[in-house]
């Protein structure tokens, strides 16, 4: 059984400028142990997406207004402020994307890995700690019992994002949100917290969720990928149908400009035009206004996800087919 | 060989437990910021002379020989001696009587609008920010209604309807200083609201009310302490505007305001009288602002641990 399917999750921010149409119709199964990548440019509603499972999104101006996020058959979107917060952390950890500014300058490490333990068992104070210090060498943080009680300001940017991986794996969650885990973080270090990622995974065996707009990272990490325009899922396939056999004219695009080393560009190809504004989304596919292959009825109808080649595979493109 | 590195394995499995055992003390922030200012000399002896300052007022009787309150049109108006260290007013009262005296009242408006600004100031300040939108526009709307209140009026009203006597102006100064205070506070509230800290603790499952006063507090108590050092002169010198209009502290009770009101009417014959009362509320406010300082660099865990 899938430990968390969102159906038709709809959040819309209620502005002064108009409705801001940020996630739109999304659906997606998380099965238990597997890494789902969910890819998509700024603004794309990756990060609205996973936040609306929390409740973590500002009300007002945010609203969800329609859909399901059922994690083992309870629907999240329906419960109250109370129980969603025994779930965060505890059921569903998250990671943020900028670990300078994701740990409280003014408290110990010690403290804030604590602090999850406090809020959801009856574990002693020692215990706690403990557990915080298994938690710091799983995550690799030499001399962990010494530094436990360091502040942050005294780990670099990497060790930093090893404390909060640590600090979401301390209550053995079932579902780890890592947003953009990466993307703060310079490239050799970003490559140390990939391999700490995907082998945390396969020790741990939780479902994860990564989202991030770098593709490198998702081809690394997934066994499933979402690739997100506008608000909208576009496409959705396993790792070697998006790579070798994308089908969506933005996954093509998006591909087509990936810097390669096999071969000489004069220039990097580029999508031509730019994101819609989610105000004025048209009524047709949202990517119609810069897709090279677009015909009247793009312009016309919103496509439904389209299952092609194998089942798992889907495109929401009037000519995935 | 093998000896040594069973002797390595033992350490090694020994110390972790150890090195818990040992850091588990003082692991709090508070802990952390008193060893911290421990060694910041100007805020330790600044610190002292408030205690000292603090046990002389309260232990005045014990200390001087004179009264406050007696009178002795006699002997005048004396400058500084042996035994009148800061000399006498024109009514003959030793000064340094009325000095350590007068430190009752005017350290107790300090204490109590510190205490006020700080209990009420942060509580308010902070729920406001955090919670935004309507109710932080009616607390908002509230707290400017109880700043566009006329100051002298509200002192008044509160003289009519509770009789001249020295705890309603407590009550009145207590009343208003917690106000800026909270803007304060919900403007540091607001920024830091917004800090990804504050997302992650919400991610994990704390509550809002744990989100306020464990996570944002602390962050904001640099410019909370540095305002309240400059509270608590501010208040001081409102006790000696009430007094000199006759609404705070009453002859022959003595306050520093007060006696440097007395002293600068006598300035021009008797200089000693507004001197020594100005001297004293100096080092005071001089001693407050270092104390202020230091505790404000111990409370930051980045500026002092080098």
């Amino acid at each position: 059984m899938a430990v968390l399917e969102v159906k038709n999750l709809t959040t819309y921010f209620y502005t002064r400028e108009g409705v801001v149409k940020a996630v739109d119709a999304f659906n997606f199964t998380l099965e238990p142990g597997m890494t789902l990548g969910i890819v998509g440019e700024s603004g794309s509603g990756k990060s609205v997406s996973v936040c609306s499972l929390l409740g973590l999104i500002p009300k007002p101006p945010g609203r969800i207004v329609a859909g399901q996020a059922l994690y083992r058959g309870a629907d999240l979107l329906q419960m109250s402020e109370a129980q969603l917060r025994r779930v965060r952390g505890k059921k569903i950890a998250m990671i943020f994307q900028d670990p300078m500014t994701s740990l409280n300058p003014y408290l110990r490490i010690s403290t804030q890995l604590t602090e999850v333990l406090a809020t959801h068992t009856d574990m002693t104070a020692k215990q706690q700690l403990a557990r915080a210090i298994e938690c710091m060498q799983l995550v690799g943080i030499p001399n962990a019992a010494k530094r436990l009680h360091d502040y942050p300001h005294q780990f670099s940017g990497g060790m930093r994002q090893r404390v909060m991986i640590a600090m979401a794996l301390i209550t053995n969650p079932d579902i780890l949100i890592a947003d953009e885990p990466t993307t703060a973080l310079d490239v050799t270090i970003q490559a140390q917290i990939l391999d700490l990622l995907v082998e945390l995974q396969r020790e741990i065996k939780m479902s994860v969720i990564v989202i991030t707009h770098d593709l490198g990272v998702i081809a690394r990490l997934s066994d499933r990928i979402i690739i997100m325009y506008a608000g909208n899922k576009v496409e959705e396939g396993d790792p070697d149908d998006i790579f070798y056999r994308p089908l969506h004219p933005y996954t093509i695009g998006l591909l087509a400009s990936l810097p390669r080393l096999d071969v000489e560009h004069e220039h990097l190809p580029s999508i031509p035009g730019t994101p819609p504004d989610l105000v004025k989304l048209a009524k047709g596919c949202v990517f119609a206004p810069r897709c090279p292959h677009r015909q009247a009825v793009c312009v016309e109808d919103r496509p439904i996800p389209i299952k092609c080649t194998s089942s798992q595979h889907t495109a929401s493109c009037h000519w995935s087919a | 060989m093998s000896i040594s590195t069973h002797a390595c394995g033992m350490t090694e499995a020994v110390s972790p437990s150890n090195v818990i055992e040992k850091e588990e003390k003082g692991t709090s922030l508070w802990m952390d910021s008193y060893y911290r200012l421990r060694k910041n000399k100007m805020a330790v002896l600044a610190f002292f002379y408030l205690i000292i300052q603090i046990l002389a007022a309260l232990f005045a009787p014990l200390i001087v020989p004179f009264s406050y309150a007696e009178t002795d049109l006699i002997l005048g108006a004396v400058a500084p001696d042996r035994v009148h260290w800061f000399g006498t007013d024109d009514l003959g009262r030793d000064l340094f009587t009325r000095t350590l005296y007068g430190a009752r009242v005017s350290l107790a408006i300090g204490v109590l609008a510190v205490f006020v600004s700080i209990v009420i100031g942060i509580t308010y300040g902070a729920i406001s920010g955090f919670v935004g939108g309507r109710t932080d526009y009616i607390m908002q709307r509230m707290l400017e209604i109880a700043y566009a209140m006329p100051f002298m009026l509200f002192v008044i009203i509160l003289m009519v309807m509770a009789g001249r006597n020295i705890y309603v102006m407590f009550i009145a100064l207590g009343a208003v200083q917690w106000l800026s205070m909270a803007r304060i506070v919900r403007g540091q509230v607001i920024a830091l609201k917004r800090m990804e800290y504050v997302d992650a603790a919400r991610a994990i499952g704390v509550s809002n009310a744990r989100i306020i006063f464990r996570h944002l507090v602390p962050n904001v108590m640099g410019p909370v302490i540095v305002y309240t050092t400059l509270t608590i002169p501010a208040v001081i010198l409102e006790e000696a505007f009430l007094s000199f209009l006759g609404l705070g502290v009453q002859e022959p009770m003595s306050s520093w305001g007060t006696l440097i009101n007395d002293g600068v009417a006598a300035m021009d014959v008797y200089p000693w009288m507004v001197i020594f009362p100005c001297i004293t509320l100096i080092m005071t406010l001089l001693a407050l602002n270092f104390l202020g300082d230091g505790l404000r660099d111990a409370l930051d865990p980045k500026v002092s641990k080098h």
